[in-house]
């Protein structure tokens, strides 16, 4: 009988032991970026899952036992990366030019913050069937990462028109270009560009031009955009606990980074009346943009 | 798909100083270089496209608009307002004597065309110097600064007040923003055509200028002295307080020396001489705006106006004074001095309630004062001031319906209370047709002139000349003020089809439009009570007065084809049908008046105007236009004309700059009259014919 409790009790020990830790490092003070780690954790920390999280507020705490190092942002990335542990990064809330950057040696894996490029156009084509040429600013030096997005669209059936800007100074010729060759405008995350400064301007110099802007987040469609295509924070949430589970039970091979599987679209019904645009119901254009994803699919 | 990429050297190097100091902070620079930050997915954003900045879809618009983009005024090689409003279905433009071209709508012609709005980025253009119109010379805006013109055919006292009569011309300049750097113009030609203009703009995100010079000069008709030097200075600030703030600032003023006068005929003394004409014309401007939430903003305007008339010259009377109709003693010194200052300010609050409904309402007030010692016989102020109160509530209460329902009430010192109420419906009937239908009421309120004017003609020592000859002293025109506004009550239906798949939109408008008491002068014997009609005598009767006589309907059909089967080709057709037939009451008699009204408007006008682009570098523009007759003045006649306008441009790129060259001639064929040509007129009358000549002209332009 005395043997048998030490059975237990060594098999006890033995499966706390076994318990997996994932180090969640947020080093951003952003309450979004915060909200996002309390998501993962509460995900991950299910009962029953056998994990162990432990949020922490810089890559230095990290615990030496950790399997999976989640970095939320990519200055955690960077920190998470730079430290040197064992663990398997994935990197979260982290846009995929940015992780692409940071990252290599395959030591990490994400979901990334930004859409799939098909899926904005997508979104596009759904509102604006009629238009061709889509209109895009980048900063010059960011026109490389622009190469995913001009298959898609070709893929699409729809013509890139990118325009490059020089500097701050070079947006008003850059949207005067812009808006002479486009039916239509994308906005793209390049913060030199798309910021709360610059969003002024850009939209009131397209909706002069009666073109609309198909955004990158909520608050682009409440600006002015016409609609925009995100996921929330609870969607990539979600995503990412999957992604650490996976990566735990691969044991040595990392999975592939992905984009996120699910998202939201916002429209904006007044410009949308303004400019002539019919906008259906924003739940009929996801359902419709996931079949179209659905059957793309091998 | 994702495909993996090597390590950028900057990236490389972050990593290095990583390992070495784990905890270091990192450099904001390395991210962002490092590509793309997360930091705009999560940002807070000013509501950029606000209720109060959107604009309402054309189909949606309770009336109807034509609207005229800054492209198209430039292609067609517009040097006036005039030249642009030939190509809105409805409208009579007339090149006169007077200087810049005239234009109405839907008749009702005058020497002092009253009877449209014309607003200048919300500043009416409405003065109430002379006859209390608008001054077509000194419009307050230069051509090369205008965004578009958007054209409100149609009665609208309820949302822009009384005088906007028949419709409202709704000029909008660039923002600030749109025209930084450096632009120049030069147009020259015959018939003395010397324009200039340059304008200079910069600023930053939150702050944004121009400054702008315009000269007009031309030698204006053959026969007559009546060249045009106007000089404008446009000074604009656009500023952004914060993410609810905006800021506008503008101020210019323009300078015109216009002639006029005739010169001698025959034994007749020089009443009118060649003489020059100064109008001075200045303006200030504040608009705030702010946006109290996504859903509401407000708007508060102020904007104040001073006018300089200054005309004045001599007359020789020595033959007066050698036939001893004068002593010896009198002046032959004209002084016809205008002053004037007016003060406006307007609050207006726009507010989405709901889904379905957008209300707008605000209230104004102006004060006018006028100072003018030939009009009024006296050397102080005379005043006019009006409050108002405005609404309007839009409501989408079915898919396809929208009901507009506004009013305006007002109450002018000199005129009393005025109503003016509209009620428009508009229904899809799909994706691109609209039909339209609705009433209003709308008022035009008398001038000062109408109401106060206190003039005398005759030779007396340092007293003005009124026209004509007689007696020193005798009152020419008394205006007692028994003039009240007239009204129109209309009532429209419409129709607008747009085709985008096939680049074709059809706008069709038609109407029946009746005036009351339409204002008009009345001879009286100097008592002001007898009219000289009921004398067995008339002889040489008395003053002039004006009083509500005459009604008039208006009925009709206008349209507007627009096709563009290329994106290189835009063809532009319009066709306006009108019948007016007027009736006299009271004691008025005099059948020229009538006749004049019955045939202010052509039966039929059209044209047909041609864009073309070919390829990136050559446009060419060209408008056909054909009028029945009508009358301009009681005592003249416009036969049926045509005229053709064309013009020819290469753009090029010079030293940095984009350039634009060009040839236009406005009015090609032989000459005809747009104004005045036949008449019986009186020999005190002597404006004969106004015929139009062609003008050609080059055009070189500049930007940088």
């Amino acid at each position: 009988m005395f043997r048998r409790l030490l059975l237990i009790l060594l098999s006890c020990l033995t499966l706390s032991a076994l318990a997996e830790t994932v180090a969640v490092v947020n080093v951003e003070q952003n309450a979004n970026f915060a909200e996002f780690a309390r998501l993962l954790e509460a995900d991950l920390a299910k009962p029953g899952g056998g994990l162990q999280v432990r949020r922490l507020a810089s890559a230095a705490e990290i615990d030496p036992a950790a399997r999976v190092v989640v970095a939320v942002g990519s200055r955690s990335l960077l920190q998470a990366l730079a430290a040197p542990k064992g663990a398997a990064v994935v990197a979260a809330l982290t846009p995929s030019p940015a992780f692409e950057a940071l990252s290599g040696r395959g030591r990490a894996t994400a979901v990334f913050l930004d859409q799939p490029p098909a899926r904005q156009l997508a979104l596009l084509r759904l509102l604006l069937p009629e238009a061709k040429r889509v209109g895009l600013l980048i900063s010059r030096d960011l026109q490389r990462e622009t190469a995913g997005l001009q298959r898609a669209a070709e893929a699409a059936g729809l013509s890139l028109q990118i325009t490059p800007v020089d500097g701050r100074e070079g947006l008003f010729d850059a949207l005067q270009l812009m808006t002479a060759r486009s039916d239509v405008v994308l906005g793209w995350p390049d913060s030199a560009i798309f910021n709360a400064q610059t969003i002024q301007n850009i939209l009131l110099t397209t909706y002069r031009q009666r073109q609309p802007l198909v955004g990158f987040s909520a608050a682009y469609t409440r600006a002015g955009a016409i609609a925009s295509v995100h996921s929330s924070l609870p969607q990539m949430a979600a995503q990412t606990a999957d992604l650490v589970r996976a990566t735990l039970a691969a044991g040595g091979a990392l999975p592939a980074p992905q984009y996120p599987k699910e998202f939201e679209v916002t429209v904006n019904r007044q410009v949308g009346r303004s400019l002539g645009i019919e906008l259906p119901d924003e739940r009929v254009l996801v359902d419709q943009m996931r079949a179209r994803e659905g059957k793309l699919k091998p | 798909m994702y495909t993996r990429k090597n390590l950028p050297p900057i990236a490389a190097a972050a990593l290095l100083a990583g390992l070495c100091k784990i905890s270091a902070a990192v450099p904001p620079e390395l991210l962002a270089t490092a590509g793309v930050s997360e930091s705009e997915f999560f940002s807070e954003l000013p509501v950029v496209l606000s209720v109060s900045r959107l604009a309402q879809p054309t189909r949606e618009a309770p009336g109807a608009v034509t609207v005229i983009d800054a492209a198209t005024i430039r292609q067609i090689g517009a040097r006036s307002l005039g030249d642009v409003l030939r190509l809105v279905p409805g409208f009579q433009v007339a090149e006169t004597h007077r200087g810049a071209p005239y234009f109405v709508y839907h008749g009702g012609t005058s020497e002092e065309p009253r009877g449209l709005q014309v607003l200048i980025d919300g500043r009416t253009q409405y003065s109430p110097s002379w006859f209390g119109g608008v001054n077509f010379n000194t419009l307050q805006v230069a051509i090369e600064d205008i965004d578009y013109i958007e054209v409100l055919r149609g009665s609208n006292s309820a949302a822009f007040g009384a005088n906007a009569f028949l419709g409202v011309v709704n000029v909008v300049t660039k923002p600030a923003a749109q025209t930084r750097g450096v632009a120049l113009l030069a147009n020259s030609g015959n018939a003395g055509i010397e324009d200039r203009y340059a304008r200079v703009g910069w600023g930053s995100e939150s702050a944004n200028y121009r400054l702008s010079f315009d000269r007009r000069r031309d030698a204006g008709l053959r026969r007559y002295y009546d060249s045009r030097y106007s000089d404008m200075i446009d000074a604009r600030a656009d500023l952004q307080l914060g993410n609810r703030d905006a800021l506008e600032v503008r101020a210019g003023g323009v300078s015109v020396r216009q002639g006029d006068g005739y010169s001698g005929r025959d034994n007749f003394p020089e009443l009118q001489p060649e003489h020059n004409v100064k109008l001075k014309n200045y303006w200030g401007q504040l608009t705030w705006r702010r946006e109290l939430g996504d859903q509401d903003g407000l708007q508060a305007r102020y904007f104040t106006v001073g006018e300089h008339h200054r005309d004045r010259y001599e007359v020789d009377i020595s033959p007066l004074i050698a036939a001893g109709l004068l002593s010896a003693g009198a002046s032959g010194l004209i002084d016809n001095d205008i002053h004037v200052v007016r003060h406006d300010v307007e609050l207006q609050h726009t507010v989405e309630l709901g889904g379905a409904m957008r209300a707008v309402w605000g209230a104004g007030f102006r004060a006018d004062r006028v100072s003018s010692q030939v009009i009024y016989s006296r050397a102080d102020w005379l005043s006019n001031d009006v409050a108002r109160i405005f609404g309007n509530l839009e409501w989408r209460f079915r898919p396809s319906w929208v009901a507009n329902l506004g009013a305006s009430w007002d109450h002018e010192t000199l005129s009393g209370t005025h109503f003016a109420p509209r009620l428009m419906l508009n229904h899809h009937l799909d994706r691109n047709q609209t039909v339209r239908a609705g009433v209003t009421r709308a008022y035009r309120t008398p001038s000062l002139y109408e109401q106060r004017a206190n003039s005398s003609f005759g030779f007396e020592p340092a007293s003005p000349l009124f026209g004509g000859l007689s007696l020193p002293g005798v009152k020419d025109q008394i205006s007692t003020g028994r003039a009240k506004a007239e009204s129109i009550q209309s009532v429209e239906v419409g129709y607008l089809g747009e085709f985008k798949s096939i680049g074709l939109v059809l706008d069709v408008r038609g109407f029946r439009e009746h005036v009351r008491d339409r204002i008009i002068p009345q001879m009286y014997t100097v008592s002001t009570t007898t009219p000289c009609e009921a004398l067995p005598d008339a002889g040489l009767c008395g003053a002039q007065d004006f009083i509500n006589a005459q009604s008039y309907r208006i009925r009709g059909g206008e349209y507007q084809v627009r096709w563009a089967p290329v994106p290189a080709t835009q063809l532009i057709f319009n066709q306006t049908f009108i019948d007016i037939e007027s009736e006299l009451h009271a004691v008025a008699t005099d059948p020229a008046i009538k006749k004049h009204i019955d045939e202010s408007a052509p039966s039929r006008l059209e044209s047909l105007t041609l864009l073309q682009r070919f390829g990136e570098r050559w446009n060419a523009s060209a408008t056909y236009l054909q009028s029945k007759g009508y009358k301009w003045t009681n005592n003249a006649t416009v036969p049926a004309y045509h005229r053709l306008d064309w013009r020819l441009a290469y753009a090029f790129k010079l030293a940095g700059a984009r350039g634009e060259a060009a040839y236009t001639v406005r009015a090609d064929g032989g000459p005809h009259a747009e104004f005045r040509d036949k008449g019986n007129l009186s020999p005190l009358e002597w404006d004969e014919t106004e015929p139009i000549h062609p003008r050609h002209y080059f055009t070189l332009r500049l930007e940088y």
